[in-house]
This record gives C-alpha cells, sequence and structure tokens, in this order.
C-alpha cells in the first residue's frame, strides 16, 4: 500500500545574521494510512521543525536547503502558496502546543471555525455554522452554541485545545500534525484529549503525526516512532519495539532517565551525562558520541541507518552489529 | 461600560481645571499684555487705566477666579487686541483647520497603513528597504522647506495650483477651488504624517505577524490575502489606533508654520499671535479647548480599544 | 559529583525517626485568599481561595512532596513556608516559632534558612547579572561570609552543583536551562540553608535534564542535611525524591502518606484518578481501566459546595454536596490521612 505521506532527506537550516545552522539533517520517513507516528526528542531537536516544514509554516529565516515532501504523488515542497493552501487546513492540519496564543484573540470561535469550512468545502454561512455547532459537540464541548460566540480568552486551557482540534479537523483532513498538543494542560485534562485525539483518530479514519517530549504520552498513543536527536532520527521502530527493545544507546538511556509510578523505589534515577550539543551540525560521526556509555572511536565515522529487525532501525553501528545486547 | 465612560467624564472635570490653573499660571508668568501695548505715546495713566479696564491690575488668582466663573457661564471672554469675543474667534478660525488637519490625516494614513503593511510582510526585500528610506525622509524633511519647493514647482513653475489661501479672491469660491487650495497643505501635512507612521505600521504589523495565530490561519489554508488582512490586521489595529489617538488633538492644533505660508486661515496662525501678543483670554480659550480634545480623544480611543479587542474589560 | 548506588540517602533515611521528634515546620489552619483583579467596589468582593485550610508538619531531614494541578494552591503553600507571603489566617512554625507574624527585622535572620528553588530560573535569575554577581548578593546582604571569602564560597557552591568555575562570569542566558537550574540551586545553598522549598523545579526542563537535577537535589541533600519541600506536577518525579507526598485538589490536602504507601493504596478518588491519567511508558497496558475525569477543574473562586471534587468525582453521594470532609487516618494511628468519607467507609468495610 502506498504511504499517505513521504518525506525524503529533508534538510532545513535556519540562517541568522549570514550563519547557517542546519537543524534537521536529511531527514527520512513515511507515515501510513491510519496510522499515528511519534516523533519524540528533547528540546531543539528538531522535531517540531520537521512538523512545520511539512506545511510550509516554517518562520522567515527558514531554509529547506533539500529534500521532498511527497503526499498523494505530489511534492509539498515545491507546491506554490496557492496550492498548498488548497492541501492546508484540508487534506492536511495541525494543532499547535500553544494553544492561548494560537487562537486569534480578536475573533470568536465560530468566526474562526467556519473560516476553514467556508472556504474548503464551500458551505455556506448558515450551513457552515451549523456544522461547526456539529464538530464542537463531537470533540466534547457540551454547550456549542454558547461556545461559538465565545473568545478564546473565556476559555479555559482544555476547552481552546478542544476548540483548535475542531478547527483541525472540520474539514476531514486524512493527515493531523499534532505539536506537543497537551504539554501545557493540566494530567487530568491531558488525558481527556488524549482520548479524544485517539477516538477522533479511529473514527474518522485519519493519520496522526504526534511531536512530543512525553515518552508516556508515546507509549499511550503511538503505532510507530521516530526518536530523534541533534537534527538526526536516531531510533525507528513500532511503540512496542521502542519500549521492548530499544536499540539505539540514546533510546535506552532516555528510556531509563524517566521517574515513572511504578517500580523499585530506591533505585537510582540513571542520567545521560552533558548536555545535547551547540551546533550539531559540524559533528562528524554519531552526534550522541559525547555522551553514549558504549562509544568507541570507530562511532565518529558516519552513521547511517542499520537494520535492527523487522521495520526497526537505529543509527547506531554497535547497535547493528548486536554488539550491545538488552540487559 | 457606561458606568465606566460617565466615571472618565466626571474625572475629566477636575482634571480640565487643573490644568487650565497651571496654562494660566505659566502664562501669567511670560508677562503682563499691557507690556505688548507699550508704546512711545503711551503714558503711565493710560496703562493703568486699561490694566483696570482689563481686570490685569488684579492679582492673578483673582484673575484666574474671573476668567473660571465666566467660563462656567459660557463666556470665553473677548480678546484684548481687537475685542472680539473668543468663542467667535475659535468658531471662524477652527474649521478650517479642522478640514486641513482632518484631510491632512486621512490621507496620511491612507497612504501609511497600506504601505506599512506592505513593507512588513516584505521585510528586509528592497521595496521595505525603499519603503523605510522614503518614511524617514518624509519625516524629516522640515515642512516649510518642503512647502516652499511645493509652491515653487506647482505654483510658480507650473501654474496649476494657488499659492495660498483658502478660496480665489474675488472668486465664486465653490468645492473645486476649495479643493485645488488644499491640494498643497495637504500633501505637505500628509507627507509628514505618513512618514512617521509608515514605520510604526510596519512595526505594528511585524510583531504580529510572529504571532502563533498567524501561523494557525495560515495552517487553515485560507490564503495569504485573508492571513494578513483579516488577522493580523486586526490585531495591528490596536496600536493604530492608540497613534490615531494620539494624532487627535493635533488636528485642533493646526500647523502653525503651513497655516503661515499657505495663509490658511486656521487656529494655529491665531494662536500663534496671541501667545506673542499675550492675549490672555485668547490663549486662555484655545488652551481650554485643547485640553478638552486631548481627554475627549483619550477616552474614545479607550473606547475604540473596547470595541475593537475583546479582551478589554473596563469595570 | 561522582556518585554510586550503593551510597545511601542516610541523613534523608534518619527522618522516619524523626517523627516522634518535634517537627521543624508547622503548618497550621493555612488560608491564603488573594482579591480578584479590578473588583474594587462592591461589598462581597470576589477572591480568589488558593489555599483554603492546610495543616502540615514537616521533618528535618524529609522530603514532603506536594503534587496537584493548576489552581490546588500548591505554590501558594511553598511561599508561605518560606515567609514570602503572609498567610490571610492561620500560621506557620519554625523551630517552633510563628514566622508569618513575626516583625521583619526578626524575620531577616531566619530567611537564611528558608531558601527556595524557583521554576523558572530564565525569569528568576537578573539576566544582566553575571552569576557571580547572582551568588554573591545574598551573602553579601545578610552578612553571612566576609568579603574576602565570597570568592571561594562562589567556587564552593558552583562545585557543589556541578558547574564549571570558570563560568561564573557567565550571563544566565548563555547557560542551557538545566545549567541555569543548577545556578538557581547554588543561589539557595548560598545561605546555608536548613530548608529548601523547590516549586517545580524541573517542569522546565528536558527529560535527560531533570534526571541530573533530581540525582543532584538527591546528593546535595545527603550532603549537607537539607529538608526539601518538592512541589511538582509530575508524579514521577515526585515518587523518586519524596518521602511523603500530599495530594492537593483546589485548596485542600485530599490525601497525605508515605511515598510507597500512597502508590501502592491510593484511596482518594483524585489520586486515584491523577495516577490514572499520567501517562505509563508501557505500551502493552494502553488500554487498561481507568478513571476519566469528566469537566473542567472549577474556579478557585467559587470552590464547590461540600467536597470540593464532588463535581467530578465517580463516587460522588448526595452527602458529598454538603459535607466538608476532614483529613483521617485510614486506619487509627496511621500516618496515612484520606479527606474522603465514602471512600474510608468502604475500606474499612473491606478489613
Amino acid at each position: 500500500m502506498e504511504p499517505l505521506l513521504q518525506v525524503k532527506d529533508l534538510t532545513v537550516a535556519f540562517i541568522e545574521d549570514k550563519r547557517q545552522t542546519v537543524v534537521v539533517d536529511a531527514a527520512n520517513f513515511t507515515v501510513n494510512a491510519g496510522e499515528i507516528l511519534c516523533i519524540v526528542g528533547e528540546s531543539g531537536c528538531g522535531k517540531s521543525v520537521t512538523a512545520l516544514s511539512i506545511l510550509g509554516l516554517l518562520s522567515p529565516n527558514a531554509r529547506i536547503l533539500n529534500g521532498q515532501v511527497i503526499f498523494e504523488g505530489r511534492d509539498l515542497l515545491s507546491m506554490t502558496e496557492k496550492e498548498l493552501d488548497r492541501i492546508r487546513g484540508n487534506e492536511i492540519a495541525m494543532i499547535f502546543q500553544d494553544v492561548m496564543n494560537s487562537l486569534n484573540p480578536v475573533f470568536t470561535i465560530g468566526n474562526q471555525l467556519t473560516e476553514a469550512i467556508r472556504i474548503h468545502m464551500g458551505y455556506d454561512k448558515k450551513s457552515a455554522k451549523d456544522y461547526a455547532v456539529e464538530i464542537l459537540k463531537k470533540v466534547g464541548l457540551p454547550d456549542a452554541e454558547a461556545v461559538m460566540k465565545k473568545y478564546p480568552h473565556m476559555l479555559s486551557g482544555g476547552m481552546q485545545q478542544r476548540v483548535m482540534i475542531a478547527m483541525a479537523l472540520a474539514c476531514k483532513p486524512k493527515l493531523i500534525i499534532a505539536d506537543e498538543p497537551t504539554t501545557a494542560l493540566d494530567v487530568t485534562i491531558q488525558l481527556q484529549i488524549m482520548k479524544l485525539l485517539a477516538d477522533l483518530q479511529k473514527e474518522f479514519k485519519m493519520s496522526m503525526i504526534l511531536i512530543t517530549h512525553d515518552i508516556g504520552l508515546v507509549a499511550e498513543l503511538a503505532d510507530r516512532v521516530i526518536i530523534m536527536y541533534a537534527g538526526h532520527f536516531m531510533e525507528e521502530a513500532s511503540v512496542y519495539q521502542i519500549f521492548e527493545k530499544p536499540a539505539h544507546p540514546y533510546t535506552r538511556a532516555l528510556l531509563k532517565s524517566v521517574p515513572t509510578i511504578y517500580g523499585d523505589l530506591e533505585k537510582r534515577l540513571p542520567s545521560i551525562p552533558g548536555t545535547v550539543p551547540d551546533r550539531y551540525q559540524d559533528i562528524e560521526g554519531c552526534r550522541f558520541y559525547d555522551r553514549c556509555p558504549y562509544k568507541i572511536p570507530s562511532c565518529k565515522e558516519a552513521q547511517p541507518y542499520f537494520k535492527i529487525g523487522q521495520n526497526h532501525y537505529a543509527r547506531c553501528h554497535r547497535a547493528g552489529k548486536g554488539e550491545l545486547p538488552y540487559e | 461600560m457606561i458606568k465606566y465612560i460617565i466615571k472618565r467624564i466626571l474625572i475629566a472635570i477636575p482634571v480640565l481645571i487643573g490644568i487650565t490653573i497651571l496654562d494660566y499660571a505659566i502664562m501669567s508668568l511670560a508677562g503682563s499684555p499691557l507690556e505688548m501695548m507699550l508704546g512711545p505715546k503711551t503714558t503711565q495713566a493710560a496703562l493703568e487705566a486699561k490694566a483696570i479696564q482689563l481686570g490685569l491690575d488684579k492679582p492673578i488668582y483673582v484673575q484666574y477666579y474671573v476668567w473660571l466663573k465666566n467660563v462656567l457661564k459660557g463666556n470665553l471672554g473677548y480678546s484684548i487686541k481687537n475685542y472680539q469675543p473668543v468663542s467667535q474667534i475659535i468658531r471662524e478660525h477652527l474649521g478650517p483647520t479642522l478640514l486641513l488637519m482632518g484631510t491632512s490625516l486621512i490621507v496620511g494614513l491612507m497612504i501609511a497603513i497600506p504601505l506599512g503593511i506592505y513593507s512588513a510582510v516584505h521585510r528586509y526585500t528592497k521595496r521595505d528597504y525603499a519603503l523605510v528610506t522614503l518614511s524617514f525622509l518624509g519625516s524629516s524633511i522640515p515642512s516649510f522647506f518642503l512647502s516652499l519647493i511645493f509652491i515653487y514647482l506647482f505654483n510658480v513653475k507650473l501654474g496649476w495650483l494657488p499659492s495660498g489661501g483658502m478660496k480665489t479672491t474675488g472668486g465664486d469660491g465653490g468645492f473645486g477651488d476649495l479643493v485645488r487650495h488644499m491640494v498643497m497643505p495637504v500633501m505637505v501635512l500628509a507627507v509628514s504624517i505618513a512618514g512617521s507612521n509608515i514605520r510604526y505600521v510596519r512595526g505594528a504589523v511585524l510583531e504580529i505577524l510572529q504571532k502563533d495565530y498567524v501561523r494557525t490561519a495560515k495552517s487553515k489554508g485560507i490564503g495569504r490575502f485573508l492571513t494578513i488582512n483579516k488577522h493580523a490586521l486586526r490585531n495591528a489595529l490596536i496600536p493604530i489606533v492608540t497613534v490615531i489617538g494620539m494624532h487627535l488633538p493635533i488636528l485642533f492644533g493646526g500647523a502653525v508654520i503651513i497655516e503661515q505660508i499657505f495663509s490658511w486661515p486656521g487656529l494655529g496662525l491665531v494662536t500663534m499671535n496671541a501667545i506673542i501678543g499675550r492675549d490672555y483670554p485668547v490663549i486662555m480659550g484655545v488652551a481650554l479647548l485643547t485640553a478638552a480634545v486631548v481627554l475627549a480623544a483619550n477616552l474614545i480611543t479607550d473606547i475604540v480599544y473596547a470595541l475593537i479587542d475583546p479582551t478589554i474589560k473596563y469595570h | 559529583m561522582n556518585n554510586t548506588d550503593s551510597k545511601k540517602f542516610s541523613f534523608n533515611g534518619k527522618f522516619q525517626e524523626n517523627q516522634h521528634i518535634n517537627p521543624l515546620i508547622i503548618v497550621e489552619g493555612l488560608k491564603k485568599f488573594y482579591p480578584v483583579k479590578g473588583q474594587v467596589l462592591g461589598r462581597n468582593k470576589p477572591v480568589i481561595h488558593a489555599v483554603d485550610g492546610v495543616d502540615l508538619e514537616i521533618y528535618e531531614g524529609e522530603t514532603l512532596g506536594i503534587v496537584g494541578e493548576s489552581g490546588c494552591g500548591k505554590s501558594t503553600v511553598g511561599r508561605q513556608i518560606v515567609a514570602l507571603e503572609r498567610p490571610t489566617t492561620g500560621r506557620i512554625l519554625y523551630r517552633g516559632e510563628d514566622i508569618s507574624h513575626m516583625p521583619v527585622s526578626k524575620l531577616r535572620k531566619i530567611r537564611t534558612d528558608l531558601q527556595m528553588v524557583f521554576q523558572d530560573s530564565t525569569s528568576s535569575l537578573n539576566p544582566r547579572k553575571q552569576v557571580y554577581e547572582i551568588l554573591a548578593a545574598p551573602m553579601l546582604y545578610h552578612k553571612t561570609v566576609k568579603k574576602e571569602n565570597i570568592d571561594n564560597e562562589i567556587d564552593r557552591l558552583l562545585d557543589l552543583v556541578g558547574l564549571p568555575k570558570a563560568m561564573k562570569y557567565r550571563y544566565p542566558h548563555e547557560f542551557s536551562g538545566g545549567q541555569r537550574q543548577r545556578i538557581g540551586i547554588a543561589k539557595a545553598l548560598s545561605l546555608n540553608p536548613k530548608v529548601i522549598v523547590c516549586d517545580e523545579p524541573v517542569s522546565a526542563l528536558d527529560v535527560s535534564v531533570q534526571a541530573q537535577i533530581l540525582n543532584l537535589l538527591k546528593e546535595l541533600q545527603e550532603e549537607l542535611k537539607l529538608t526539601y519541600v518538592f512541589i511538582a506536577h509530575g508524579l514521577g518525579a515526585v515518587r523518586y525524591i519524596s518521602n511523603r507526598i500530599a495530594i492537593m485538589y483546589l485548596g485542600r490536602i485530599v490525601e497525605i502518606a508515605d511515598t510507597k504507601e500512597l502508590f501502592e493504596n491510593p484511596v482518594h478518588p483524585y489520586t486515584k484518578a491523577l495516577f490514572d491519567a499520567s501517562p505509563l511508558p508501557v505500551p502493552t497496558l494502553r488500554d487498561r481501566k481507568r478513571i476519566i475525569l469528566k469537566g473542567e477543574i472549577p474556579s478557585a473562586i467559587s470552590p464547590p459546595q461540600g467536597c470540593r471534587f464532588h463535581t467530578r468525582c465517580p463516587y460522588a453521594l448526595e452527602s458529598c454536596t454538603t459535607n466538608d470532609p476532614m483529613l483521617l487516618p485510614v486506619k487509627p494511628g496511621s500516618s496515612h490521612k484520606v479527606a474522603c468519607p465514602v471512600l474510608l467507609a468502604k475500606g474499612e468495610n473491606h478489613d
């Protein structure tokens, strides 16, 4: 089956004062119909930039140096703005992290919701309104008619996020890109939103790219997982493989360093020494080298993806050769 | 909201009175109008008689009190120079000033806002740099200099436009005539207004363009036009309204230099002459008017904010 | 700072014995209300009931964790403990003395004992001051260290928190988030405190850095014999570092117990919902049964009548809308206390 989205060799850089910093380095991945792909990483690894590149939403000082984003046979990166506008909000929609600032404060919810509906689905004013109310009910806002007349600042964070989801879903897109959709929310609200997203994804038969740094969230929602570090994809596998048999040293260290609410209380929490390198584009070979407990001199050569198992890859030659047994 | 407006108006009254007290005090520091009337033949007796007639022999605070009492009765006094009622002087000259300044403000903003938006959207391109440079020029060129250039070009050389006044002497007047007389002064003023505001609008729009909700709008595929002119502009209106609010009092004050060069019968010139001549009643009349206008402009601006921006609440 | 797993946290472990000794800090009937902005006129001025009746005992050497979601009042409690604010009613006793009503001059000397580490070190460190100045300022103000010794002190502090001494002339923005947090900790340590209240110290940090800071805090506690109040909304972090944990909801404590006991036997419905809501990094358990709370967290301006949690509680009864529950032990004499008569009764029936 043809994948829904194919990202090939995506390379993105930021330009500041004539200096170019590459933040996403030759990213390759696919998203299949109906699946949830999680891109996991810490701040600065480039995961948000990857997501924003797909719909051409990068800030003016960003440059896409190379790559293709193939959606339904066409390369999104080579489309004109007009062509892209037909896809945005319509075939591919996005949910952003900072909900409070992602909704326009001077327009009502109804106004912002019906906008895309009228443009992409061609409804007239009345039908668009009715449809919008239905979508709001679908995302769990009971007092939908009242919400339509409200302004964003009158709603709580959880409700705002539901509105955001409603806006994204309205035109029944094939793919939703969610950039840290629950990070700013309380834990109990986060659970509500998570369940909502999961249920709607199944009902509408959508694919989802979920960007997050929360390992727990990944375990709850993902079908497949990509671990990103310093602009590189370090590991790619099904969610079960990632948690049961993590291959890459970074993945392993990351999973071990998260304090959990079960398990042995007395054990010390293993942490990854050091910090993410600054200008990682200049590093030769493996970018995790300085912090890796398994490093050997040959790690300083270029590290392509090695096959670990069925649909399981890691950018680590030692893992690829089976030199890193599971504990 | 109504309560808020009433509260503001009630507070405005003591503020106005306070301003006029300050004005009167500062004005009297400049000296008495009597000194301006001194001629080689003026006798001391005549001077003292005049002083009594005008009430200038009394101490300052009494003078002020008398003035205030009259104002509250609706009487702004009489010009020391030509004995005309101050209210009449203001009435006669306010119209032309409002006309000139109002038109200039509208034209200036009609230039500044679209150009400012264009500049912000095309940030760092050559077009942007060109516009910013032009706007610097516009706000830096002294208005008298530009006026003289225009007069030279359009009146002396090309003969298209009259060099001054509000209507052609001896002519029938009429709308077309008025327009022809207005073109140059309005152009000069509009250039200056546009000059400073292009950069201001550009800055306001630039800041809005960075906001997350503009990115959300773009992500919905509603198109560039709507994204900028609906989502961004509506929010950029708030700082723009601030600027307009700040300009409103200037509308009433008039541009003295322009009025002088183009012989425009406006309030600016009148005020200038009154100050030079220490014509207390006229000065105070204009001061009162200006203060009232500033307070009103602030209130109107605040009301407009509340209308544009739903996150603002006044209690 | 090199540490092996075998090092036992013996100082921290001692607090169990200390429980029979007087607590270091006693929080009694703490209430803190904030006026709602803009409402100056009118008789019944609306207030935010940030903390509405909290009693706590904190023992020397322990780490007390306080967990809750937005509006629960945990940060407010923290601020009262270090006397950053004064309570509306109630009192805070430190070593038996009431610090909440103490005159400022007397309080000044005690302040060095009670310090705080903040969540967002980006905004709590003066961006225009070098690290050196930031660390020196409190010591100079309180005159705890002689001028000629400041240099050595700063070096010692930087060493304690694992920052290279060479960086003391840099500015905060030149550091990473984790390093800034270390600076914040060093600043708190500079006055040789006895108690440190950590207000969400790791929430804004990357996952891999969180573990570093948590470990650092644990080591420092052992080395410097500190007592911690650890305020967070992340259960995993709180569980790792705390000996006892209090769960707060809308200004009240709903459950408090030793860490192990709390996670093995949570009683209060909110506690259970909170645990259920924390995402588990075990994909095979994703379809497990769990409580999903309905609705939003109510406003702290007009909290629900009776039990504050009843509007979202799956076990709520009629009586819950009128009766305000008290914190009661699950078994007589137990240190595990719950504010829920419904589930306490159920527990008793099972015995």
